[in-house]
């Protein structure tokens, strides 16, 4: 709970890194300049979006009912974790683009570099919300069918967007970048879509078996 | 508790928002990097 607060802090200064690459690209580079605008200000409109879409709908992100419920840590935790990777994306990125204009590096090395760390963070985020899979979907006593083996079921869908998000970041980091894609989609689609589709064909069948039961 | 009954609601509804900010991070990522 003491984490939450610096890393929602720490998600909301993040966001400003991008507008502080992207500036010197508008004046280096003014030709890409949608691009650079994109770079820059997705992110806050979006979160400020977001915050204000909460508000209409009567509750901040991560608030009231989350609270009762137990997972408002959690919640904000995800969010902020979400908005540092998207952020530490366009940054590389940014970064990089802005290395090449000034003439410190090559402009495929400055796409190379963006590619392959927005893929790593990819993977990143695998792994982040894989660890955090088994602790913020709902409680027990909320589950569909036996509580024990939805758990079970839980924890080792964790484990698998863990493991494939690893193996993900490594391949997009040694590999070059012709078998790094299929392999990247191949990992993707064994170790992150199947576990999730089982999960959601167990909540289902669970839920069903609950219904039949009452 | 009227908009979100369920907790597991609520989670479903935490890891969308955080898939869609990663995306919101993703395309606009692509499209630097097809500028760059």
């Amino acid at each position: 709970m003491t984490m939450t607060r610096p890393l929602s802090n720490l998600a909301l200064a993040m966001m400003t890194l991008p507008i502080v690459l992207g500036a010197p690209l508008l004046f280096l580079r003014p030709e890409g300049a949608w691009a650079w605008a994109a770079g820059m200000f997705t992110l806050p409109v979006m979160w400020f979006g977001l915050q204000a879409a909460a508000k209409i709908f009567g509750r901040p992100i991560g608030g009231g009912a989350w609270q009762r419920a137990g997972t408002d840590a959690d919640a904000r935790k995800i969010v902020s974790g979400s908005m540092i990777l998207a952020s530490l994306m366009l940054s590389i990125s940014l970064g990089a683009t802005l290395a090449a204009a000034l003439g410190h590096i090559d402009k495929s090395l400055a796409q190379e570099i963006g590619q392959r760390s927005m893929y790593v963070l990819v993977g990143c985020y695998f792994v982040f919300q894989g660890n955090r899979l088994p602790k913020i979907l709902s409680p027990l006593s909320d589950a569909c069918g036996d509580p024990a083996t939805m758990q079970t079921l839980r924890r080792r869908i964790g484990w698998t967007w863990v493991l494939a998000g690893f193996a993900f970041a490594i391949v997009w980091l040694i590999l070059p970048e012709n078998p790094a894609l299929p392999i990247g989609i191949a990992i993707v689609l064994a170790g992150v879509l199947v576990p999730s589709l089982i999960l959601r064909y167990h909540a289902k069948r669970g839920t069903r078996n609950k219904e039949t039961t009452t | 508790m009227k908009a979100y009954r369920s907790p597991s609601i609520l989670a479903v509804v935490t890891v969308s928002v955080s898939a869609i900010i990663l995306t919101a991070g993703l395309l606009p990522t692509l499209y630097v990097l097809a500028w760059a």
